[in-house]
């Protein structure tokens, strides 16, 4: 009888102990619409905005209280433990996993979040956005898979730039293509070849645009992009 | 009619001028200091004469309120918020994917914003140009719309006509939901030209291609909301429209099957052979359609012409008889009084029973779960398939509901196969099949056919039946005929990539046509002739029970069925098939399915009357 009663009181305690595990995993890091988020900032509570995306992307277009989380450090020492944090990007999902969401999670802080839908979400609500250094825009013709040879042909100096993080890239890239991650792309720029003919290649076509207009902007002439970044173009030589 | 103006009315034309004009005069003036330092050639040179010219800087460049500050440098001018005029743009550009995702502003399309005039070319070229200065479309440009574009045609797409101008919605990295949604968006706007009789007629098009499109399984679903079925981009992909004789046409089999592909990955490249807008294009398309397409029409009327004059005439002479006994005197018929006392006879075993309840759910469920989609361009299409949760649960519980049938069928066949040879003998299997057990046609059902219309046209009275009449007979044989049609072609619809390793694509069509035909065929025949001889018809009226209870009165089997009674009374059979009345729960159970079946199967007859003659 006495085994038993030990056995029922393990089950409870261990079926309690994994539902507070499971709570505080939970708990950690949950979602926030971009209508709670206004709310929020509207009522004037103590929120910390960082955008998890480039330099670049931060600075061209962010929402108006958020601090650019491209530098790791310290974006965060001002915040108090019981602040709201909320994390969020351009309309990919938060990776979890990245370097500073888990800062702050073993820093104490106990309420953080991410946008759901990110800023995309964000401006899809007629929110605002603030543009600290905006990239004027430039007509940047987009260069189809198909033509990527003919190209490559009849370019006096080709250069593929290669503005994934240095992981895609190792991960398989076009033969000849140099890596010039997107996260340091506002400093790196100055070591690109001035005369080059550039191709600017993404993962997905959705970042090229900015960085073929920021490299006009900083001097190059007529950079063009790949239609579809790399994903386009595995699909093209299949 | 001489119109007098008042001295009020030069009152005004005077208030008019002398505030206009110093206005005008006033940005004139405005211009002309910012353009003493702003010297461009962009803002002296065609701005006065651009479609803002009409404006003084500031209208724009608001905020500088200091010109001594501003020339220093210390005070910028605000943003320019062109949305403060052209309100009626931000409602749609706040989501258009330039602003969304590219953080885009006016003046990075319209970047000549302070020459910019009406264009001299057509209106349609002109956004062509500016487009595909970023975007790549030599397709477009080279072949098809864009081609037409600018050859001039009105009648051609331009860019805007299938994006919209500026609330072009993200594709890249849009969720399937929204890409859903993007895709009948686009189908939509395909529709509008495509279906417009009057640009068909001007450019040599036929509205067919739009119509036919809604008849496949593709655009049913589109109809229903779904989706998940292929828009006219997915096959005539985006900017490659062209017609399938040329050879860089995406319609051309080498570059249509990976189209196919995208979507069902597992497919044989003869696939493409599928007739994908079958209908008004389809004798010319596929012989081998259009005779199945015949064929069907072929049966279904032979089969429903033949029926439906021996139901009318059955009711006919059953409603004439009951008259003329009332006439007569006679009270009403209920039943026997003896079938209060005596023991019941056993009709159906348990297993046999179950099978038709299951058979019943599995068809109500096949017909409620697909008549939607057959007929999708009715009112109770959408709202019907909801019931279910959506077209994407009502696809599955009709592929459930298939495979219960499919088992059902295959017992049926295993019970007839031990029936014929039973214990594994096959001495007098030929004896059995035609025997009077056996649901095999035989010519005692041509005698009895022929005698059924003589007492319908009162020329004799109504033939000796045994046990299993010719009705019962072919519904029971329609099930097994049935079964293999609308089966066989049901699993080429649900694997089209697998059968299209054994099969050619135009058999995928032919499948599609006999699976719906053989639909409207079966359910049509049970809601109206299967219902009638066995519920409806006046001497059973409202329901026979025996196929749910399993057993029925002595007195009314002699009375229906005065063959087989004579014969087990004679081969001394009759007392090992009694039993005693049903149990209340199974009479119960009896009247509220058997009703409840009765009524549901009426009012999917009457929505599927109501798309026929309606639609």
């Amino acid at each position: 009888m006495k085994s038993q009663k030990a056995a029922v009181t393990l089950l409870v305690i261990l079926i309690l102990g994994m539902s507070g595990i499971v709570h505080a995993q939970t708990n950690k890091v949950q979602p926030v619409s971009a209508k709670m988020l206004k709310s929020w900032v509207d009522q004037s509570e103590t929120v910390y905005l960082v955008d998890l995306r480039s330099v670049l992307e931060c600075l061209d277009a962010k929402i108006p209280q958020a601090v650019c989380g491209f530098d790791e450090s310290n974006v965060l020492v001002d915040a108090p433990r019981l602040s709201k944090v909320i994390f969020y990007t351009g309309k990919q999902p938060v990776d979890q996993a990245s370097p500073l969401i888990q800062k702050t999670l073993s820093g104490g802080w106990e309420n953080i979040y991410v946008l759901e839908g990110g800023l995309t979400a964000w401006r899809k609500e007629g929110y605002p956005v603030f543009s600290e250094d905006r990239t004027p825009r430039v007509f940047a013709y987009a260069l189809d898979s198909r033509n990527f040879d003919r190209w490559q042909k009849q370019a006096r100096e080709p250069l593929i730039l290669d503005i994934r993080e240095a992981q895609s890239f190792a991960g398989g890239h076009i033969e000849g293509a140099v890596n010039f991650p997107l996260s340091r792309l506002h400093v790196d720029y100055a070591k690109i070849p001035l005369n080059a003919d550039l191709l600017v290649v993404d993962e997905n076509g959705m970042h090229s645009y900015l960085v073929a207009s920021f490299l006009v902007r900083k001097g190059f002439q007529d950079p063009k992009r790949l239609k579809g970044g790399m994903a386009e173009y595995r699909r093209s030589i299949k | 009619m001489k119109i007098k103006y008042g001295v009020f009315h030069y009152f005004w034309i005077v208030v008019v001028v002398c505030l206009w004009a110093p206005a005008l005069s006033f940005a004139q003036a405005q211009q002309a200091s910012c353009q003493s330092c702003h010297a461009d050639a962009a803002f002296t040179g065609g701005f006065h004469n651009s479609v803002h010219g009409n404006l003084s800087c500031n209208a724009c460049h608001a905020g500088i309120d200091d010109l001594r500050k501003h020339s220093s440098g210390e005070k910028k001018p605000q943003a320019v918020n062109c949305l403060s005029c052209h309100c009626n743009v931000e409602v749609f550009y706040k989501r258009d994917v330039h602003a969304l995702v590219q953080n885009m502003s006016c003046a990075d399309c319209h970047q000549n914003i302070h020459t910019l005039r009406r264009s001299d070319k057509a209106r349609k070229i002109a956004v062509q140009e500016n487009c595909t200065r970023c975007h790549n479309s030599e397709d477009y440009v080279n072949l098809g719309h864009g081609r037409a574009v600018q050859a001039g045609n009105p009648d051609a797409a331009t860019c805007t006509d299938c994006h919209t101008l500026h609330a072009i919605a993200p594709m890249t990295g849009a969720s399937e939901g929204d890409k859903r949604t993007l895709r009948e968006a686009y189908t939509l706007r395909c529709k509008t030209c495509h279906a417009d009789p009057g640009v068909a007629k001007r450019n040599d098009l036929s509205t067919a291609i739009a119509d036919t499109y809604e008849k496949t399984y593709h655009g049913k679903l589109m109809q229903v909301g779904s989706s998940r079925g292929a828009g006219c981009a997915d096959c005539h992909t985006g900017h490659n429209n062209l017609t399938s004789d040329n050879p860089l046409s995406s319609l051309q089999p080498d570059n249509l099957y990976p189209s196919c592909k995208a979507c069902h990955p597992i497919m044989h490249k003869r696939s493409v052979s599928f007739v994908a807008h079958p209908g008004a294009v389809t004798k010319n398309r596929s012989r081998a359609l259009h005779v199945a397409e015949i064929a069907m029409h072929v049966l279904l009327f032979s089969v429903f012409a033949f029926f439906w004059i021996h139901t009318v005439l059955w009711w006919c002479r059953a409603y004439l008889n009951k008259s003329r006994m009332l006439q007569a005197g006679f009270i009403e018929r209920t039943l026997p009084p003896e079938c209060h006392d005596q023991k019941q006879i056993q009709r159906f075993t348990l297993v046999q029973r179950v099978m038709h309840v299951v058979l019943i759910v599995s068809f109500f469920t096949l017909v409620g779960t697909g008549f939607p989609i057959k007929y999708s361009e009715t009112a109770w299409a959408k709202a019907f398939l909801n019931l279910w949760g959506g077209p994407h649960m009502a696809g599955l519980f009709h592929r459930i509901a298939a495979v219960v049938l499919c088992v059902l069928f295959l017992i049926t066949l295993v019970q007839s196969l031990r029936f014929l040879f039973p214990k594994g003998q096959f001495r007098g299997w030929l004896g059995r099949l035609f025997g009077p057990d056996s649901l095999f046609p035989n010519l005692k059902d041509a005698q009895d056919m022929k005698g059924m219309f003589k007492w319908f046209f009162g020329k004799g009275s109504m033939p000796k039946l045994d046990r299993w009449t010719y009705w019962e007979k072919f519904d029971f044989l329609a099930v097994f005929w049935g079964m293999t049609a609308i089966g066989l072609s049901g699993f080429m619809l649900w694997f089209p990539g697998l059968f299209s390793y054994v099969v050619p694509g135009w058999a995928i069509s032919i499948a599609t046509v006999v699976h719906s035909e053989e639909a409207f065929l079966a359910a049509v025949f049970i809601f109206t002739v299967h219902f009638f001889n066995n519920h409806i018809v006046p001497t059973k009226f409202p329901l026979e029970p025996n196929v749910f209870t399993g057993r029925y009165c002595i007195a009314v089997m002699r009375e229906e069925r005065p063959l087989e009674y004579e014969r087990l009374v004679a081969e001394g059979k009759l007392e090992s098939l009694k039993r005693e009345h049903p149990s209340l729960w199974a009479q119960l159970f009896a009247s509220v399915f058997g009703l409840g079946s009765l009524v549901v199967g009426l009012i999917l007859l009457a929505l599927i009357f109501w798309a026929v003659l309606f639609y």
